[in-house]
């Protein structure tokens, strides 16, 4: 998903943009750049609003169900619950992530840089529900173990690509503007992180469409998720309970995804 | 003028673990001169050059920028004073040329409007149309261009010293060759202290002031280009030069000016006709080209003003000593001793500083057309 290619898509244009490599302000200003996001939150309202009343078309899909339709929460509750977990466990893997990643990229820092992919790696690599075991006993059941789980698998995306990021930059433009006589913040902020931005974001991208996704799981452990009708119906063996929950992910899984795909530059 | 010493080295080290990469290294740059180091790569000239500017950090000795040492001035401060162009550019990809030439000045938190003016002068200084360029990113530039912004950029707070770290390596000998003029033309008018690296020794003759040639870390011999090629110090000295060419090296040095006969003295025309700017060794290439013994010179509108022979390049007037090699064999260690005593380079004298103070109250401003050098751009 993250692009590794350096791209410059911004070549034309005669004001004083500055930065190519990411939208300009006015761009990003305008209906027309979101309508594809606004396309998909609007269907993601309507879902909500018609999901209810739609019992007659799942009973259809799973006749033997006795009830075709998930009502022991709002649908509308499920998912806010589910984008507060996101979203606080994405910003947490975020600050956290980038940070470590331009940490270890300092002079100072150089020498973490194996530990700091590596416990990255190990994040990702070990599966979300292993991790929900293992931090029950410690955090009890709910939210809080969620938010962990999805925190460490949120990581790795957003470290690897923070380092790719800064590794891109040319070590003789950092020498130049050191020779320029820039401090080493400016140049962090006002060279590699501008430079690296667009890697950093589809990092983050990654992270956090793959933590909506995840954050289902949160339901086996008593958390408030758009999980709960698909456990629910893996239990009842209730086919209808398992599609409603999925639609309602996959497609807010797409609506955020498609604000992302609005903030990186597309390619042309 | 008490100070005639900008940049001083002494006794300069630099080790990496247990590599020197430089040896001992002193040497004494005079305001205004322009200085080129010269070597093979891994010399340590590079490594010379950012330790003036630091960095890197001098393991041994010591290094002054006006009586200065540079240990004592804070590092950023110390590179905001000096220009550094590479010859990668460097330039920022994300930023327009115009704000790229406009960096140091803002480190400096000049006031916006003064940046622009600023930048709108070094533009022009260099042959960038505003229109054209200042909105452009370096990805839409031609490495010439590239260049041009880079040294635009190294200048834009007029710093005292300009250090250049081989800027023309990477481009193509027209372009280069313009952009060296292009730096002599500059330098002509306002008379920073630069210096500069290159391994091209050819390079360096048609620039320097003085030669600084440089091997494992040390100087080997240092002079003008005239002093280098009447008598180098050894064998790797020569090999540089280029062996078999340094006669037609040394006649490049000489413009056909000063030995040519002037109109009246021996009018004839020839079939071919050199420039009076030109030098003896272009000349001698005419001659051999059409087979002619003798050139009708001419200035840059086409009038003639004089005849050149084969003979008047052979019996010169101001003919230099003749070149004799010192014994390949001879060992070298004097080469640093002689460093610091090394007269800086006949052009810069006191009026250095006042030239400068003249530059800086807008000389810069006019068109660069005005000014010219003697150089034919044709």
């Amino acid at each position: 998903m993250a692009p590794n290619k350096r791209h410059h898509p911004r070549t034309g244009g005669l004001g004083m943009r500055n930065d190519p490599a990411i939208l300009s302000d006015s761009d990003l200003l305008t209906w027309r750049h979101w309508s594809a996001p606004l396309g998909w939150f609007a269907a993601l309202g309507m879902l909500l609003v018609a999901m209810p009343h739609l019992g007659s078309l799942f009973a259809a899909l799973d006749p033997e169900a006795r009830e075709p339709i998930y009502r022991r929460d709002a649908f509308v509750d499920l998912l806010a619950n589910h984008l507060l977990l996101v979203a606080g466990a994405s910003s947490i893997a975020i600050l956290s992530g980038v940070s470590a990643a331009i940490m270890v990229t300092r002079p100072w820092g150089r020498d973490f840089l194996p530990l700091v992919s590596q416990l990255a790696s190990i994040g990702q690599t070990f599966p979300p529900v292993a991790v929900l075991a293992l931090a029950v006993p410690w955090l009890g059941f709910g939210g809080l173990p969620t938010v962990v789980a999805l925190v460490l698998y949120g990581l790795l995306p957003v470290v690897r690509n923070t380092l790719v990021g800064i590794g891109e930059v040319d070590p003789a433009t950092r020498e130049a503007a050191r020779g320029m006589g820039m401090s080493p913040r400016q140049v962090l902020w006002q060279l590699e992180l501008p430079l690296a931005a667009p890697v950093i974001l589809a990092g983050i991208r990654t992270s956090v469409t793959v933590g909506i996704a995840t954050a289902a799981i949160g339901s086996t452990i008593g958390a408030k998720t758009l999980g709960d009708p698909i456990i629910a119906g893996i239990i009842n063996g209730n086919t209808a309970y398992i599609l409603q929950g999925a639609i309602l992910i996959g497609v807010l899984a797409l609506s955020i995804d498609s604000v992302f795909a609005r903030l990186l530059p597309s390619r042309r | 003028m008490t100070d005639q010493v900008r940049i001083a080295l002494l006794n300069v080290s630099k080790r990496f673990g247990e590599d020197t990469a430089v040896d001992g290294l002193s040497l004494a740059i005079a305001p205004g001169e322009l200085c080129v180091l010269v070597g093979t790569s891994g010399c340590g000239k590079s490594t010379t050059l950012r330790m003036i500017n630091r960095l890197i950090e001098h393991s041994d000795g010591q290094i002054h920028i006006d009586g200065q040492p540079i240990r004592e001035i804070n590092e950023q401060a110390l590179r905001r004073r000096i220009g550094y162009a590479i010859q990668s550019t460097g330039l920022f990809p994300h930023w327009t040329v115009a704000r790229n030439i406009g960096l140091v000045p803002r480190l400096l938190k000049w006031p916006a409007e003064r940046i622009q003016k600023r930048t709108r002068e070094l533009m022009q200084l260099l042959g960038l149309s505003e229109t054209e360029f200042a909105g452009k990113y370096p990805h839409q530039l031609s490495g010439g261009q590239a260049q041009r912004v880079g040294v635009a950029r190294a200048l834009a707070a007029d710093p005292d010293i300009l250090l250049m770290d081989e800027p023309f390596g990477a481009l193509d000998p027209i372009t280069r060759e313009s952009l060296q003029d292009e730096l002599l033309r500059l330098q002509a008018r306002l008379h920073k202290t630069i210096v500069f690296v290159t391994h091209d020794m050819e390079e360096a003759m048609k620039l320097a002031d003085r030669i600084v040639v440089m091997d494992g870390g040390k100087v080997v011999q240092q002079g003008s280009p005239q002093d280098l090629l009447t008598a180098p110090e050894n064998a790797f000295v020569e090999s540089l030069l280029g062996g078999r060419d340094r006669g037609l090296k040394q006649a490049g040095l000489i413009p056909v000016r000063d030995v040519m006969h002037p109109t009246g003295a021996r009018r004839q025309t020839t079939a071919a006709a050199v420039s009076a700017d030109d030098d003896l060794r272009g000349a001698l290439s005419l001659m051999l080209l059409h087979r002619l013994s003798s050139l009708t010179v001419v200035d840059e509108r086409d009038r003639t003003v004089g005849t050149l022979g084969v003979d008047d390049i052979m019996h010169r007037k101001n003919l230099l000593p003749a070149a004799s090699a010192k014994p390949a064999n001879q060992s070298s260690n004097q080469s640093s001793n002689q460093a610091y005593n090394q007269p800086a380079s006949s052009s810069d004298d006191g009026d250095a500083v006042e030239d400068k103070a003249k530059v800086e109250d807008g000389a810069e401003q006019t068109s660069p057309s005005q000014d010219r050098g003697p150089r034919h751009e044709e």
